[in-house]
């Protein structure tokens, strides 16, 4: 990758040999020097391997006495009596199913699927958590886009439908929707969340 | 239910200790269900021959009720048949259900093929490198005066348009195309593929993948007599395999053991036949799904 460490001589031209001489002399002093072991001369360093010895810290007898390998600790007693304590505080892994509630909708307008009002030839798989799998998104130039995804079945028939509720029912002038077969979802010009909420929620999805 | 559940035990000790792991696995409902069907032999293991029935089982298959977590309300479970791998000929044991979001996902060619590319890429470390003008190990002198030699006006012998001079704009060292694909579309992929296994029929699912010999005559045998293609790769959930199966399959290139954690989409495509364990199944549906349905998703 780079230029090998030790140069050719005779790049120096005539200093080549003393500079090599120097940087020679150099490693010979760093070596020695890590032989030794110790940074600082004079100081007296723990031979025992383990004991690291911070020296911006007041050096404690008892501290280093703790790490050292001889050293006696109180014995250990592991239980997991209390555990409980923690495991409730946990959170769950997976998203659990909605209690049942005595009305619907509910205080914040969420109602479940309803199998008796929905047809046989298509179907909306809802979230994993219970929501309807509509989203709207705001392009740059202000286009708007709803999508509707995990259809299951027949989605043309459900394109069919819900352009006819849309056009009809609703008063919108024109819709245009995208069928995405592959990738199971049908995509609206506009901004129609209102409008198809309310025609998933009729159709008991 | 308990004489068939010794025998099991008696079976998994007469084998070596790298079998330890299988006599603490948990049995599911569905094997619990079928060991209450069975007949009850004992059976010593090391005297069997290649050819002879291991366990006496009633012929009719036995259907399982499977319980299926996170169910799709609107697709009903796939079916799969549960054979063995103890005679040359399967033997249906049962028909279990698969999860359908799992094993009947509609198919996606391009999140299998991100998959591939992204399993190839971000291991893949390009070692080209062409050395620069720095890299070069020669005389930075000027190589002649400026004027006066009839020559090219020249700084150094290492420029781009010399003769074994540096490459200016040539690749750069070893570099990474390291990069990591959305744990979704991994989970999808795996997903897909699985699914499209189970549609072309290249899906089985057995018991356990132990045999009762360890020649590898008797896994060509096995493999040939039930089609199950060139390559096959056997997925177990534990990565300590059976004996038996480990020295035969290491005879072959094209018969691979695999993990349920080893699990990826290259090696599901790559090998023409998959054949997953019960167990394996359990563990890999209990992933998947809890993967699609766990509560804290950053978007």
């Amino acid at each position: 990758m780079a230029a090998p460490l030790v140069r050719n001589i005779r790049a120096f031209g005539i200093f080549g040999n003393k500079i090599a001489q120097i940087r020679q002399q150099k490693l010979l002093f760093l070596a020695s020097r890590a032989a030794s072991g110790s940074k600082w001369k004079g100081t007296e360093v723990d031979q025992d391997p383990f004991h690291y010895h911070d020296n911006t810290v007041p050096y404690f007898p008892e501290e280093s006495a703790k790490k050292s390998l001889e050293a006696e600790y109180p014995d250990v007693e592991i239980s997991t009596e209390d555990w409980h304590y923690v495991e409730r505080v946990l959170p769950p892994k997976t998203v659990p199913e909605p209690p049942q509630h005595e009305s619907y909708p509910t205080a914040s307008g969420w109602l479940p699927p309803n199998t008796s009002l929905q047809p046989k030839e298509y179907g909306i798989v809802r979230t994993r958590n219970h929501m309807l799998p509509l989203y709207y998104r705001k392009h740059f130039h202000g286009k708007e886009t709803t999508r509707i995804l995990h259809i299951v079945g027949d989605i043309w028939k459900f394109k069919k439908d819900v352009h006819d509720y849309l056009t009809k029912e609703k008063g919108v002038r024109s819709v245009d929707i995208q069928v995405h077969e592959v990738g199971r979802f049908l995509r609206f010009r506009g901004n129609h969340l209102e409008n198809v909420a309310e025609f998933l929620l009729q159709k008991g999805f | 239910m308990c004489m068939f559940m010794k025998m099991n035990v008696f079976r998994q000790i007469a084998r070596t200790n790298t079998c330890v792991s299988l006599i603490q696995r948990q049995c599911t409902a569905a094997q619990i269900f079928l060991q209450r069907c069975f007949a009850t032999k004992v059976f010593q293991g090391d005297e069997v021959e290649a050819s002879a029935r291991v366990v006496a089982r009633p012929s009719l298959p036995i259907i399982t009720s499977r319980k299926i977590q996170f169910p799709n309300p609107y697709i009903e479970p796939k079916q799969a048949w549960l054979e063995n791998m103890d005679t040359i000929s399967s033997e249906k044991l049962g028909i279990i259900d698969l999860h359908p979001d799992v094993f009947g996902t509609p198919p996606r060619m391009d999140i299998l093929h991100e998959n591939v590319v992204w399993q190839h890429k971000y291991r893949y470390i390009n070692y080209e490198k062409e050395l620069s003008k720095g890299d070069l190990d020669k005389r930075r002198r000027k190589p002649f005066p400026q004027k006066g030699m009839g020559k090219k006006r020249a700084g150094s012998t290492k420029a781009c348009n010399w003769k074994y001079g540096g490459s200016a704009h040539g690749p750069r060292g070893p570099y990474s195309t390291y990069y990591m694909l959305s744990k979704e579309k991994r989970e999808l992929g795996l997903r897909i593929a699985l699914s499209v296994k189970y549609a072309q029929d290249d899906l089985h699912i057995v018991d356990s993948l132990e045999i009762p010999s360890e020649d590898p005559e008797y896994l060509q045998e096995l493999i040939d007599t039930r089609y199950w293609g060139f390559s096959v790769l056997f997925v177990d959930d534990t990565d300590i395999m059976p004996v038996n199966m480990s020295l035969a399959a290491s005879e072959f290139g094209q018969y691979n053991l695999l993990p349920v954690y080893g699990l990826n989409v290259y090696s599901i495509l790559k090998h023409q036949t998959l054949v997953m364990t019960l167990a394996a199944v359990e563990k890999l549906e209990q992933k998947l799904l809890e993967q699609m349905h766990k509560a804290d998703v950053r978007k």
